[in-house]
């Protein structure tokens, strides 16, 4: 009995000796690959689904909705794929979202030229995720806590500014951003998808974005390497605050206004986007692209849902499972990354 | 269970334990590896000790017996009965407890919360534990060993020696037939260390069978009755505690070494240039006054034991560590790194001990993790260098002979080998003047290990300084020019290759 189980070590130990088995190899190339198309898959489903079952589903006009429905959510889901590609999180960017949009429609109803109001909105952004970064990287805590924290307390500051009532413009400057159209595209998708092919470009081909995957793979071995672990923490929350910012922007166009819950729950859409995009919590793997997906998933689902008459109480319901059967996949993934290890 | 009954059957002549033809497997190595027909016997109301080379499967084999790690063959008694723990819980109730060399309290506990943890309460009523009976039981418990401790001190607030002791009353406490402990000296001073012994003493004296693993021959003459050698895993041989340091250390090395895997010269390259200079550098708790001269193309060995100060003298010269007191100088200026990047870019490079934790990253491609200590420079605007670098990664793919299906292949795929190589392959790219390389073979299999020697041997013929740090003793005297041993964080020795030092004279100043 017991030389079967030393006979089976044996084995288990030549089988990982320096060349592994083709077949395995094989194994681990399939399924990256599935990996990579998985979601890109399920949206595919969905769509097809919904063609199928709701004619209305498959037209311009409708497709062009549900892209700008998804176009904030898909942002924050940007700025947060940096964060969550370093094994952070950031609950906060709902409230920053509320908190940049009053920002930027107080100061245009003061009178500010609208170039100023936004750059303000932006800086805001920017300042929320400068605090973020530095209790984080450079005093340690833990980015759940910091970031829930500023979760409350944005809030809570949106709050004060606005009095607890809508602030509402009838010629808000630059509500052009929230319903103007370029060549036939709204302004939002336009934004987007800005946002994505930068986004894109700065973490697959500029040396930050190389640190960002390093760090997120292993932040000991970067910093043994000479890679600033700390500065890029910072920087990956101050880009989620950015994005939160540009969000607040477009928010606020959109509805002329500045309501005092505006954004709230955004953070929670977002983080799935980003989890159904197949970026890992536990850091080091994710990509923006699987964030865009992720977001026209959930985006389609609401849509064709609504179109199908669904109730708006059971698209809660179905959001939510979304929600955990794509935390669901991203344990499965890396467990079996593990046992492929082993 | 009642504070005074011991579990141990009187009347019975068994002893305490029996072992027989233990393995235990992992990948890649036999951390244990016994054969069939070896047993090793524990008596009754002795002080067992292991001794062994760092890797000689010490403290794997105290963790097959408490229950941490199961094993892969092989057969254990306790007191006559079958014995096969599926856990540390297990082990514990069979009465068998373990002090660990890692700290085993939690720290935002009290003392006495902590002896509850895992165990059965120490004084409770209807499962409902009585905290002040408990306190007094535990404080009673701490008067044996620890007198100065009080139960109701949070754990964390202990110095490390004070949590050690804890630990050992901890264990004591649960009236154990069997007591493993684990290398303590090393974090334990002195006036301790004799707090130790005579608890340890005391329990023999009761009829406990005490097994412990100390790296240091004077502690077993002090306190081990009987001590057992072992080497690669294996069993060597088992002795009076009082055999003499010779005999001992005899034992514990000479292997047959592959003498063709390391330099074949037997002449000590003197270097060119001085590389780096270290004068009279310390670090509390560490190292102290160490001081010596690295010239350019001479590998310098550093050997010594697990704690002997040696990660800690490497983390201070890649930056990563400040030194209290003394000074380092590269070649031209002084050198007080803020840290490692300002270490790399003085020239400095360091492959640390932990391959997986501290040098590659897995779920990065190859290319990137060679590319990742120099992606600035050759950057330009923060933009990603793009085509040149698939011309450097293929060169260092060919040129270390890292197995893999090509660049933008992931190390998690490849062998510890090909992993060290990436590791090692990284600080290539722009070739440092210093190379600080720890245990730069640990793990992984004879070809790579082959190839590591000759590239490193290479390497200090283009004139790189290299400094080894190495638990392997064969490595050590197969590849340096000079040898430094430590002991206990102080410079004991310096071994000069044309004096053909051998592995004994090592031993012996480690110890």
């Amino acid at each position: 009995m017991n030389d079967i189980v030393a006979a089976e070590h044996e084995r288990a130990v030549d089988s990982s000796r320096p060349t592994a088995p083709k077949r395995m190899r094989l194994h681990a190339g399939l399924s990256t690959l599935a990996d990579r198309l998985g979601v890109a898959i399920a949206l595919i489903v969905l769509v097809v689904l919904f063609a199928l079952v709701a004619p209305y589903f498959l037209t311009v006009v409708n497709l062009l909705d549900v892209a700008r429905q998804i176009s904030v959510t898909a942002i924050l889901g940007a700025g947060l794929t940096f964060v969550i590609m370093t094994a952070g999180i950031d609950l906060s960017v709902g409230s920053a979202v509320g908190v940049t949009a009053f920002a930027a429609v107080s100061l245009t109803l003061d009178g500010a030229p609208a170039p100023l109001a936004l750059a303000v909105a932006l800086l805001a952004g920017f300042a929320v995720g400068l605090i973020n970064g530095v209790l984080v990287a450079k005093l340690g805590l833990a980015a759940f806590i910091v970031t829930l924290a500023a979760l409350t307390y944005l809030r809570g500051v949106t709050y004060v500014g606005t009095g607890g009532t809508t602030m509402f413009s009838t010629h808000l400057s630059y509500s052009v951003l929230g319903q103007g159209s370029v060549l036939g595209i709204p302004v939002p998708i336009v934004v987007m998808a800005a946002v994505f092919a930068i986004g894109w470009y700065v973490l697959e081909r500029t040396v930050f974005g190389r640190w960002v995957h390093a760090v997120g793979g292993n932040a000991e071995a970067a910093r043994l390497a000479g890679i600033p672990v700390r500065r890029v923490l910072v920087t990956v929350y101050v880009i989620s605050g950015l994005c939160a910012g540009i969000g607040g922007i477009l928010s606020s166009a959109k509805l002329q206004s500045a309501v005092p819950d505006l954004g709230t729950g955004y953070e929670l859409s977002a983080i799935a986007a980003v989890v159904l995009g197949g970026t890992s919590l536990m850091g080091g793997r994710g990509s923006l692209i699987g964030t865009l997906v992720g977001a026209a998933i959930i985006g389609v689902l609401v849509n064709g849902l609504t179109l199908l008459d669904v109730s708006s109480f059971y698209q809660q319901i179905i959001q939510g499972v979304v929600i955990v059967m794509a935390v669901g996949l991203d344990r499965l993934r890396t467990r079996n990354a593990v046992t492929e290890g082993a | 269970m009642t504070a005074n009954t011991s579990r141990q059957v009187p009347g019975t002549d068994d002893p305490a334990m029996v072992l027989r033809g233990l393995r235990r497997y992992y990948p890649g190595t036999k951390a244990l590896d016994w054969h069939d027909d070896t047993s090793l016997t524990i008596e009754r109301g002795r002080v067992h000790g292991l001794l062994g080379e760092n890797g000689a499967g010490k403290s794997t084999l105290l963790g097959v017996i408490a229950g941490l790690s199961p094993l892969s063959a092989g057969s254990m008694e306790l007191l006559g009965q079958p014995y096969a723990p599926d856990s540390v819980v297990r082990a514990r109730r069979s009465g068998v407890e373990i002090v660990l060399q890692e700290p085993g309290l939690v720290p935002s506990l009290t003392v006495a919360e902590n002896f509850l943890l895992g165990r059965g309460p120490v004084a409770s009523r209807a499962g409902i534990v009585l905290p002040g009976r408990t306190v007094r039981a535990v404080g009673d418990a701490l008067q044996e060993i620890a007198p100065h401790i009080s139960p109701r001190t949070r754990a964390g607030s202990l110095c490390l020696e004070d949590r050690k002791l804890v630990e050992l009353a901890r264990a004591m406490h649960f009236k154990p037939s069997v007591l493993l402990v684990d290398e303590m000296s090393a974090c334990l001073g002195h006036t301790r260390l004799e707090l130790l012994f005579n608890a340890l003493r005391r329990l023999r004296d009761d009829g406990v069978a005490i097994v412990y693993i100390s790296h240091y021959l004077e502690e077993i003459h002090r306190v081990c009755d009987t001590v057992t050698v072992l080497k690669d895993g294996r069993l060597v041989e088992t002795l009076p505690a009082r055999t003499d340091t010779n005999t001992l250390t005899r034992l514990m090395v000479g292997r047959d070494i592959a003498a063709t895997l390391y330099r074949t010269d037997r002449t000590e390259n003197a270097g060119g240039e001085r590389a780096l200079a270290v004068d009279g550098l310390t670090l509390a708790n560490s190292y102290r006054d160490i001081s010596f001269t690295l010239r350019a193309g001479e590998i310098l060995g550093i050997g010594g034991l697990v704690g002997c100060g040696s990660q800690e003298l490497a983390r201070t010269l890649f930056g990563d560590l400040r030194a209290d007191a003394g000074s380092i100088a590269l070649a031209d200026a002084p050198f007080a790194p803020a840290g490692p990047r300002e270490a790399i870019r003085r020239g400095v490079a360091y492959v640390p001990p932990d391959r997986d934790r501290e040098g590659v990253i897995l779920r990065l491609s190859i290319l990137q993790n060679i590319l990742l200590p120099t992606l600035r420079q050759r950057s330009r605007l923060g933009l990603y260098p793009g085509r040149s670098d698939t011309g450097i990664s293929t060169r260092m793919i060919n040129d270390l002979v890292i197995r893999c299906r090509g660049a933008s292949d992931v190390p998690f795929h490849l062998s510890g080998g090909n992993r060290q190589k990436i590791v090692i392959a990284k600080w290539l790219v722009d070739p440092p003047k210093v190379l600080i390389l720890h245990n730069p073979t640990r793990g992984i299999d004879v070809g790579a290990k082959s190839e590591i020697y000759t590239l490193i041997q290479r390497l200090a013929q283009a004139g790189t300084a290299i400094l080894l740090l190495s638990d392997e003793l064969p490595e050590l005297l197969g590849m340096s020019d000079r040898i430094l041993v430590l002991r206990r964080g102080a410079m004991t020795y310096e071994a000069h290759r044309e004096d053909q030092p051998t592995e004994e004279l090592l031993v012996s100043r480690m110890i």
